[in-house]
């Protein structure tokens, strides 16, 4: 499974959802609806990846994920505004080997670890860990602080379409205070 | 249904997903007021993600949520943005999660020892 669509959130609906005996067309359904934030990442890596040739633009696509491309954006943000393809790669090259290892040290170890070290927690937390440095200002605030609360209030929808509406709740909010502050200090000039 | 079948169509539609915009690059244009969205795409998503992972239901306690992850997270998200380091903060975060989760069963564990069985 985790060869064929590496994706990690999906993956684990995908288990809890075969667990619950659900119809395969439900399965696929869902994995599109929390793999839509990969087409958001898409549409923000166009410009970079499609100069490339085909050989080299296919395996990376395959191999985007939420920290490669989280890291590729914040190192984009500090170098003024081009993405290092090598950067991209080594990241997300990286990113697949270890996951898949890792999975298979799961399939391997995994029942042997006690469930007290609580070791899910650190998916959130590198998330945690990217987020944090790639909020620059009062927009992309207000962006997480929307995006965290509509997931919360959003979490029991079907489906997953909570993190989508989430994700929604987040970029509008986001936009509309970056044209307020923008509009705001255009007016005080 | 085969299950290979089924992680094959998974994997298919995903790869999709992610290659969309960027296959079709020149064909479909990006506007402006997309291009500004797509800066927070990030920041949403991975917001959305963690919330939900942190902010955990609890029933008892004072508070809805439960404490230990929200601590933990705190202090990851301070020693994020005070040190810039992913690694620290994955490490303060870790640390600081596992030490609040053990410490109520130490304290008591701790106090057990000065007292005399179960009482005080």
């Amino acid at each position: 499974m985790t060869l064929l669509f590496y994706a990690g959130s999906a993956q684990m609906a995908t288990l809890q959802l075969l667990q619950d005996q659900a119809l395969p067309i439900m399965i696929i359904l869902t994995t599109i609806v929390i793999n839509l934030r990969f087409l958001m990442y898409s549409a923000a890596l166009s410009s970079t990846l499609h100069p490339l040739p085909l050989r080299w633009r296919w395996p990376m696509i395959y191999m985007i994920s939420d920290q490669s491309f989280a890291l590729s954006m914040l190192q984009r943000q500090q170098s003024g505004d081009r993405i290092n393809l090598w950067f991209m790669a080594g990241t997300a090259v990286l990113m697949w080997l270890v996951w898949q290892l890792s999975v298979l040290l799961g399939v391997i170890a995994g029942a042997r670890i006690p469930a007290s070290w609580s070791l899910e927690f650190a998916i959130p937390l590198s998330f945690l860990a990217i987020l944090v440095p790639a909020i620059r200002n009062f927009a992309g605030l207000s962006a997480a602080v929307t995006g965290a609360i509509v997931a919360i209030l959003a979490r029991s929808l079907p489906y997953n379409s909570g993190l989508i509406l989430a994700s929604i709740c987040g970029i509008s909010i986001g936009l509309f205070i970056e044209s307020w502050h923008y509009n705001y200090s255009k007016d005080t000039q | 249904m085969n299950l290979w079948l089924l992680f094959i169509c998974v994997g298919i539609t995903t790869f999709i997903l992610r290659a969309a915009f960027i296959e079709m690059h020149g064909l479909w244009k990006i506007s402006p007021l997309l291009q500004r969205a797509l800066q927070y795409v990030p920041i949403s998503v991975l917001a959305a993600l963690i919330a939900p992972a942190v902010f955990i239901l609890n029933a008892e306690g004072f508070l809805p949520f439960e404490l230990p992850p929200l601590l933990a997270a705190s202090i990851a998200t301070l020693t994020a943005w005070r040190f810039r380091n992913t690694f620290y903060s994955l490490l303060a975060g870790m640390g600081s999660l596992l030490l609040l989760q053990n410490i109520l069963p130490l304290i008591t564990f701790i106090t057990q020892l000065f007292c005399d069985g179960v009482k005080c």
